[in-house]
């Protein structure tokens, strides 16, 4: 249900969002995901940062490739939380999205960013048995519990 | 949303952790969920670092897909979860608090608890019977909250959002949690119970949905939980709503009810006994402590059976004194109720709305259908 407050939005009722996304699998794929995430992150004015595990030079390692979009050279001997730390300490956005380059490269932008500023609110539920959805997904049924439950 | 279910963007769940100030807990509850058995694609996980001061951002940062960060001094938890619920996508939302462990199967039998009944409005679940902290008053405090939900298993009245899960349909036709009226952790999860109760939604309790708590309980904990944040807004709600539209659950069993007021009695008769220095006056309220004792016999099985003899022994003046809480929370509601009637916003929230600003984060907003407006507007206060 999309909103017309116009403070919503363009004003300061909108969240300032950034996108961070993180270079598992990098070159190619790393390139994917900016290109999949520029349109909708300047229509949305969404920050995007992408975190690139260092080249064994030394210097930042994206895979071959430039990047359009803020680079932030982690150390590939940190864990990945100590990575997604520093990208939180290096914006100042109200909402921080961390997605990985695989799944940054095919997710519909187009219809979360929206959701994510408060301009488009998830009023319905999806069609269809959702048990057989479950089962058809290989998530197997817990044992029911006991005096009513489920 | 159009994708199919568990498609990237297109998870079930959405998993709303609202936390401030969390940084002892938040990552064992983020882990816990983490080893869940339900697939990673169905879910997704937003926490809400309500104004946190420690190191919880950056903690949660570790784990979280989304990662909402409201500044200033905490709003609480209502606030902090319709904040995350409007960021999500699932289609069923699912809150966590900030001090429990989920166990791994939680996630996947929240799902199929929608599955069996698609007619549901939410579901909800217990702690269990493994609190980590070993003193007496946390012990007792998490294992009588496990023993409540136990024997209530199935269909509810109420709601309880620590671990609790909403269709967003529903949640959305109730009008969201009312961050207008709950500034901090109170009863807005047994609120939001009510509305959708009223909208025909059936709500069950499934035992069987458990997680680890945490929480490190101190007698100043429960005495401003039992009084203050639960005890008297809950009967303050109930008094407005009328009793007769609630049927008991809970606090509100008739024997507990009835437990609270012998107890208060029998301090009294303790406080004329020691005035008057008479001991019939005083055995006739020990008699009274028995008869609480006696009817209580079973939740002291459970906890014999769980914590040995002299663990029942000691905490039994704890749960005296919890009935002697609930009946000063009652009278003292009782009071409030017919002297000032429903409760309003806090004097800030009222200001900051009059004076229409807008800004992100947004100011609290009165949730549409709050118990407390539909029964204002026609019951005005006295």
């Amino acid at each position: 249900m999309p909103t017309n407050d116009p403070d919503i939005a363009e004003g300061p009722a909108r969240p300032k969002v950034a996108l961070v996304i993180i270079a598992r699998r990098g070159g190619e794929v790393l390139t994917t995901a900016v290109h999949a995430v520029t349109e909708v992150a300047r229509a949305f004015a969404f920050e995007v940062l992408a975190l690139v595990p260092a080249a064994p030079g030394g210097g930042p390692g994206p895979g071959g490739v430039s990047l359009s979009v803020r680079t932030i050279s982690v150390d590939p001997a940190e864990t990945e939380a100590a990575w997604r730390a520093r990208a939180l300490s290096e914006t100042a956005a109200d909402i921080v999205e961390f997605v990985d380059d695989a799944t940054a490269a095919v997710l519909p932008w187009d219809e979360l960013a929206p959701v994510r500023v408060g301009l488009l609110r998830m009023d319905l539920d999806p069609a269809g048995n959702l048990g057989q959805t479950l089962e058809r997904l290989g998530v197997t049924r817990p044992a029911r519990s006991g005096r009513g439950g489920a | 949303m159009t994708r199919e279910l568990g498609q990237p963007g297109a998870p079930l769940l959405s998993v709303i952790v609202p936390v401030s100030d969390g940084e002892r807990v938040i990552g064992k509850c983020l882990a816990a969920l983490a080893a869940s058995d339900l697939p990673r694609t169905l879910w997704e996980l937003i926490v809400v670092d309500d104004g946190s001061l420690d190191t919880t951002a950056p903690l949660a940062a570790g784990w979280a897909d989304i990662l909402i960060r409201i500044p200033g001094p905490p709003h609480g938890p209502a606030y902090a979860r319709n904040r995350g619920v409007e960021a999500s996508v699932g289609s069923i939302i699912v809150f966590v608090d900030a001090d429990v462990c989920l166990h791994p199967d939680a996630l996947r039998r929240i799902a199929w608890a929608f599955a069996w009944r698609p007619e549901l409005g939410a579901v909800f679940g217990s702690y269990d019977a493994s609190p980590p902290e070993p003193d007496d008053l946390s012990q007792y405090r998490n294992l009588r909250h496990y023993y409540e939900h136990q024997h209530e298993a199935g269909p509810s009245e109420t709601f309880w959002a620590a671990i609790g899960a909403v269709r967003r349909e529903a949640f959305g036709r109730a009008g969201r949690f009312d961050e207008w009226h709950f500034p901090r952790p109170q009863i807005e999860d047994i609120e939001l119970g009510y509305r959708l109760r009223g909208l025909g939604y059936p709500i069950l309790l499934d035992p069987g949905i458990q997680g680890t708590h945490l929480k490190r309980w101190r007698l100043k904990g429960i005495v401003v939980a039992d009084m203050r944040d639960r005890g008297v807004p809950w009967i303050r709600l109930q008094l407005t709503l009328g009793s007769s539209d609630r049927p008991g659950t809970l606090l509100f069993r008739p024997s507990e009810w009835i437990n609270s007021g012998v107890v208060c009695l029998a301090v009294i008769l303790f406080v004329v006994a020691a005035l008057a220095r008479s001991v019939p006056i005083a055995a006739a309220g020990g008699v009274l402590i028995v008869g609480v004792l006696v009817s209580n016999r079973r939740l002291y099985r459970f906890f014999r059976r769980h914590r040995g003899t002299a663990f029942t022994l000691r905490i039994l003046p704890i749960h005296l004194l919890y009935y002697f809480l609930t009946g000063c929370a009652a009278a003292w509601a009782w009071c409030l109720y017919h002297l000032f009637g429903p409760p309003g916003p806090t004097p800030i929230i009222q200001a900051y709305a009059e004076s229409g600003m807008k800004s992100w984060p947004p100011l609290p907003a009165k949730a549409e259908g709050s118990s407390w407006l539909i029964s204002g507007a026609s019951r005005p206060p006295r």
